[in-house]
């Protein structure tokens, strides 16, 4: 890092790339539209995400980043609505509040336990940006002295990572990965001038120029996974929760609940303080890990506060407030430190990051440490906007709640059916928009029924999306290593850091071989 | 025999993919480590695809799974219900360009956009016996329109919204 480097320049030049009515107006978007999707059940985040790709790939990269970026945190925000006022939660980071932000709702509490929600994702969310803030020049600064056989390690250790946590049999994540490689590195190969894997009738729709390393295919399979996928499973009567379970019950005609008007007293904010911190710290550090994020931090942090708060009156998961406190720190704490490595090393710990990096790479940005040197606006710009988007879910969620919390209720009461065929749709025109002449549907298509059958073989499509999406960057780094080494793959061991980062990729499977039974986590 | 019928699909398929991608990989350059040309890595990937593929399939045959990893139903009929709506948008984009193909659709109209997601919606929302109460078929239809509103408006989708006849 440069000696002339400034946090309150990099500030400045953030909060002025988001200043304007169109960047505003864009983050308010994304979270509303994440905040209405964090209510649905099933459909979350990745969803939302997905279906916005196309659409803003008109725009330039901040701008679109803006508004994608929203998404997960309003979506963080949004699920805690209806797991407090219907004990349904409508993400699966936020079945740790239900436990006991429901039980509140039926004591008469439920504006207490909402308004606590909001508090402690707000707290917490502007405390990891901070963290990442701070942190982020040192990682970067560390990332730049990387070589490139370091960076093909640590790409390896994010890999393995994210397969190891992934939930279901470990043998098919890793398959799913290398499969997402292969397809990664479909279409145009820059380095070679090269076509790969195109037939030659194809060669006009994936060659040079609708060639699948642009983005097109990015875009499809995230769709083919995310949308197409998910709604047949749906359809065919499966729980997209849990494939091969059968699906969750109806939602129950909600029970009386009461007293959305209250607030929680001076002594219970006191009270829940040093658990809104134990979360936010715990989902800070776990946010970051491969395969964490949102949901990790939300269930290790209610673990944590049932040990902590064990002789506290009422217990945790008859109504406390802790117990709603902690996890939704954790969670937003979770969703906003992913953002680190993601930023500063171009290497994604969840889905939505994986989604977030295919999206900088539609905007010709190459991921990785150099995009703080190359792009400050972006890099500052999508940092300061998380804290302008978070002000605005509070303005959302604590005085204009009155309005704010029916509507989303609302659209729960939409029947499931037409709103997968809405889904469905907008999946449909954004594959439209992909290519000339319905090009991108058939993609779509081809995809989605690649999609539906490996989850319902049980293959979770979050590997491959990872490897989809860190294929290019993988291939290069391999060649440029072994290009300097003359073809000496000892290499990898030879440097130390790049050793050590090997290493730690081995630990990792093994401590799954060695694992007598992995739970499932979802 | 089959002790868990889920993985030894899933290993078949797996295996299939990496020995297809394999071969396709050696139609290219392979090159050396030191000069890699576009084959060498997805063969690499290929190869460790199929062997991963075979544990898979050894595993399924070796440990006993709960239920036999046999599953109720596959559910492909929804499956086959939103690709045949999705293939239904497509034809309506204009077909005679595809390769392969597109020379059977010479002459063929331009449906449009409303005729495309009308005949998508049509496609998907009926199911389960008993039939869709209207309340689905309105909202549905409100959403669908929504979003197609979304598109051709602020968002600009390159397709005429209603047929048009082919050009000459």
């Amino acid at each position: 890092m440069a000696m002339d480097f400034s946090w309150w320049d990099s500030l400045v030049l953030g909060l002025a790339a988001v200043w304007g009515w169109q960047a505003l107006g864009l983050i308010a978007l994304g979270v509303l539209v994440g905040s209405v999707f964090g209510v649905l059940p099933g459909l979350g985040p990745v969803a939302a995400i997905t279906l916005l790709l196309p659409a803003t790939l008109g725009l330039p990269s901040l701008p679109a980043l803006l508004v994608l970026a929203g998404v997960y945190y309003g979506a963080q925000y949004g699920g805690s609505l209806p797991a407090i006022v219907l004990d349904q939660p409508g993400e699966a980071s936020s079945v740790m509040t239900s436990h006991d932000g429901h039980p509140l709702a039926l004591q008469g509490r439920a504006g207490a336990a909402l308004s606590m929600a909001t508090l402690s994702s707000f707290a917490a969310g502007c405390l990891a940006i901070a963290a990442v803030v701070v942190l982020a020049p040192g990682v970067v600064s560390l990332g730049l002295q990387f070589g490139a056989a370091e960076r093909f390690m640590l790409l390896v250790v994010g890999l393995v990572g994210a397969t190891v946590l992934a939930s279901g049999s470990f043998l098919k994540a890793l398959a799913m990965t290398v499969l997402g490689l292969l397809l990664g590195l479909m279409g145009w190969d820059v380095q070679t001038g090269t076509a790969r894997f195109v037939p030659e009738a194809l060669e006009p729709w994936m060659g040079r120029h609708n060639g699948l390393a642009e983005g097109v295919g990015f875009i499809a399979l995230a769709l083919g996974f995310f949308v197409v996928a998910p709604v047949a499973t749906e359809l065919a009567g499966f729980s997209t929760h849990a494939p091969g379970e059968p699906p969750a019950a109806p939602p129950r005609p909600a029970p009386p609940v009461g007293g959305m008007d209250t607030r929680p007293t001076r002594a219970e904010l006191r009270d829940a303080l040093p658990a809104l911190l134990r979360g936010t710290g715990l989902g800070a550090v776990l946010g970051v890990v491969p395969g964490g994020g949102a949901l990790l931090a939300s269930l290790a942090a209610y673990r944590l506060e049932m040990v902590v708060s064990r002789q506290h009156v009422p217990a945790l998961g008859q109504g406390n407030l802790r117990g709603v406190a902690a996890p939704e720190a954790a969670n937003n704490a979770g969703a906003q430190t992913a953002y680190l490595p993601m930023l500063a090393l171009g290497l994604p710990p969840n889905t939505v990051m994986a989604l977030l990096l295919g999206a900088l790479g539609l905007h010709a940005i190459e991921p990785g440490p150099s995009v703080m040197g190359v792009q400050p606006g972006l890099f500052w710009g999508l940092l300061v906007s998380m804290w302008v988007g978070n002000l605005f879910l509070l303005l959302l969620n604590l005085p204009l709640a009155r309005w704010w919390v029916p509507t989303l209720l609302r659209v729960l009461r939409l029947p499931r059916r037409a709103l997968l065929t809405g889904v469905l749709v907008a999946g449909g025109l954004g594959a439209l928009a992909l290519g000339p002449h319905g090009w991108g549907v058939w993609l779509v298509m081809g995809l989605g029924l690649l999609g539906f059958v490996l989850q319902r073989l049980g293959c979770e499509g979050v590997a491959l999306l990872l490897g989809f999406v860190l294929a290019p960057g993988l291939e290069e780094q391999l060649r440029r290593t072994l290009q300097l080494s003359r073809g000496d793959w000892f290499v990898f061991l030879e440097r130390p850091v790049s050793a050590l980062l090997l290493m730690a990729a081995i630990l990792l499977l093994l401590v799954v071989v060695l694992q007598p039974r992995r739970q499932r986590s979802r | 025999m089959i002790k868990n019928l889920q993985d030894f699909l899933a290993g078949l398929l797996f295996l299939a993919l990496g020995i297809g991608f394999g071969w396709a990989a050696t139609r290219h350059t392979l090159g050396a480590a030191a000069d890699m040309g576009p084959g060498y890595v997805p063969l690499l990937l290929g190869l460790l695809l199929g062997l991963l593929g075979l544990l898979i399939l050894f595993k399924a045959l070796t440990f006993e799974a709960l239920g036999g990893g046999r599953v109720a139903h596959w559910g492909f009929g929804p499956l086959a219900r939103v690709l045949t709506g999705l293939l239904w948008l497509a034809l309506c984009s204009g077909p005679g360009q595809w390769p392969w193909v597109g020379a059977w659709f010479t002459g063929w109209p331009t449906l449009g956009l409303a005729a495309g997601v009308g005949g998508l919606v049509l496609a998907v929302v009926p199911g389960e016996p008993g039939g869709t109460p209207g309340r689905v078929w309105l909202w549905s239809i409100v959403l669908a329109s929504a979003v197609c509103v979304l598109w051709v408006g602020p968002l600009g989708l390159d397709l005429p919204v209603w047929p048009t006849r082919p050009a000459h």
